[in-house]
């Protein structure tokens, strides 16, 4: 068995080789950060899951083409982040958007506050705004905000230019802010 | 008080994506503006209230299974997906269906579905191909221009029995003796066959004439007309459907042949 002490690259040597029970840590290892962009893509537990899922499968099969040395988390976020666009281009059409859940989950919840602490209430109230968004804007918002991406990597992800990177990341925020007035999310 | 300074500046600014210059320009700027001063730090806020977002828990399903699941998954070798290869499958099934409908547009289908074993015997004698007439015992005294035998001739098994002959020359037969036809070719055969001309067929001299006739010499169906392609003839067909010519050999085998019994021609001798 191998332990969390084997580097990415390590690990993928063998994989490469032939070994398949090498990915194992390395699903182990980015299964969590990589379940957290998918939630922030999609904000459905159980679409989220299955999308972690596909990655590290699509990541597998394309392991040949890893380049050995560079950051393979990376690697496998543009892979999950472009599987969650395709997705939610495709499979969402005529579902139910998550914001409906998240607006149930509030007008519930609105009655009862004493049940949920004053944290607990703003905690959500972003959450429903970060779904209000359309779904390019989330995805910008994620890739720079919560991952930390640099616009050059934004901008091979997503396949655009890296003036649009900066231009619709502005306009993002600037709709969020909106979104976020809209619902009374105040300051900390 | 509201500053024209671009939205994308100060959210770059925010990021430490500008270039040296651009930053320079911005710093010396807030120093000055206010609002900007405002907004910078109104969008530091939200992009911690953005962090903050609640996140629901994976499932344990999830947390203590995915590995399985990917490795069983991994070690299925992909199946082979034909769709995959539809971009460029479907534009060549479709050229590949168009181009079928545009050959066959023009041909008579009754004759194009017919049997697969059709022989076109007129095409075929260009190329020499020996067809063998049965060995019924028939000696053959006169032959028309398109291969038609003319002359009865009662006998058996007799020495003058041509064995080979070319597409054209086609036998045919009475259809007195429909009963014993299947036995044409049977070299042991006695019965007595006797041969009718084939003006007792009554074929229209002032047309082209061609049949398709079974691997037992029956005629199957007619066609006239005065093109190259004869269209099919119900009249003349309802006539002659059923009537008893020699089964034609080809190669030895017997099969269904394409042939030809226009009258106009018959001149030789």
């Amino acid at each position: 068995m191998y332990n969390s002490i084997e580097s990415d690259e390590f690990l993928i040597e063998r994989v490469k080789n032939g070994d398949c029970e090498s990915f194992n840590p390395l699903v182990e290892r980015y299964k969590l950060p990589l379940y957290k962009i998918m939630y922030r893509m999609v904000y459905n537990r159980d679409d989220a899951e299955d999308l972690v899922e596909e990655a590290f499968i699509k990541a597998f099969r394309a392991i040949s083409k890893f380049e050995i040395g560079r950051p393979f988390y990376a690697w496998i976020c543009r892979i999950a982040v472009n599987n969650a666009i395709n997705y939610l281009k495709k499979e969402r059409r005529g579902q139910v958007q998550p914001i409906e859940f998240f607006e149930h989950s509030l007008a519930a919840k609105k009655g009862n506050p004493v049940e949920m602490t004053k944290q607990k209430v703003l905690q959500e109230r972003i959450t429903a705004a970060m779904a209000k968004l359309p779904d390019d804007y989330r995805t910008i918002i994620v890739l720079k905000v919560e991952e930390d991406f640099s616009y050059d990597e934004i901008s091979k992800v997503l396949k655009i230019p890296k003036g649009t990177v900066m231009s619709r990341l502005a306009r993002a925020r600037q709709k969020l802010r909106g979104i976020f007035k809209e619902m009374g999310v105040q300051k900390k | 008080m509201k500053c024209d300074l671009r939205v994308e500046l100060l959210s770059g600014y925010l990021d430490g994506e500008l270039d040296k210059k651009q930053k320079a320009e911005i710093e010396k700027h807030l120093k000055e503006c206010e609002a900007c001063r405002k907004e910078l730090e109104e969008l530091r806020q939200l992009d911690e209230h953005v962090r903050t977002a609640e996140i629901e828990e994976p499932s344990r399903e999830f947390i203590f299974n995915i590995n399985r699941r990917v490795l069983e998954k991994v070690k299925k070798k992909p199946r082979f997906r034909l769709f995959r290869f539809s971009p460029i499958l479907a534009p060549a099934a479709v050229a590949l269906l168009v181009f079928v409908v545009l050959i066959n547009i023009n041909r008579p289908v009754s004759f194009a579905s017919l049997d697969e074993r059709i022989l076109y015997a007129e095409v075929e004698a260009k190329k020499e191909l020996d067809i063998e007439i049965p060995k019924a015992g028939f000696a053959r005294e006169e032959v028309y221009a398109k291969g038609v035998v003319v002359k009865e001739k009662k006998a058996l098994t007799t020495s003058k029995v041509p064995t080979m002959a070319k597409a054209r020359d086609v036998e045919v037969f009475d259809h007195a003796k429909k009963g014993e036809a299947g036995a044409l070719g049977i070299e042991a055969q006695d019965e007595i066959i006797s041969l009718t001309e084939v003006q007792e067929l009554q074929i229209p001299r002032d047309r082209i004439v061609r049949a398709i006739v079974d691997s037992n010499g029956k005629i199957l169906k007619v066609a006239t007309g005065n093109t190259i392609i004869p269209e099919r003839d119900t009249m003349l067909e309802n006539r002659l459907q059923g009537q008893q010519l020699s089964p034609p050999l080809v190669k030895g085998k017997r099969t269904q042949l394409y042939i030809d019994l226009t009258q106009e021609k018959v001149t030789k001798n």
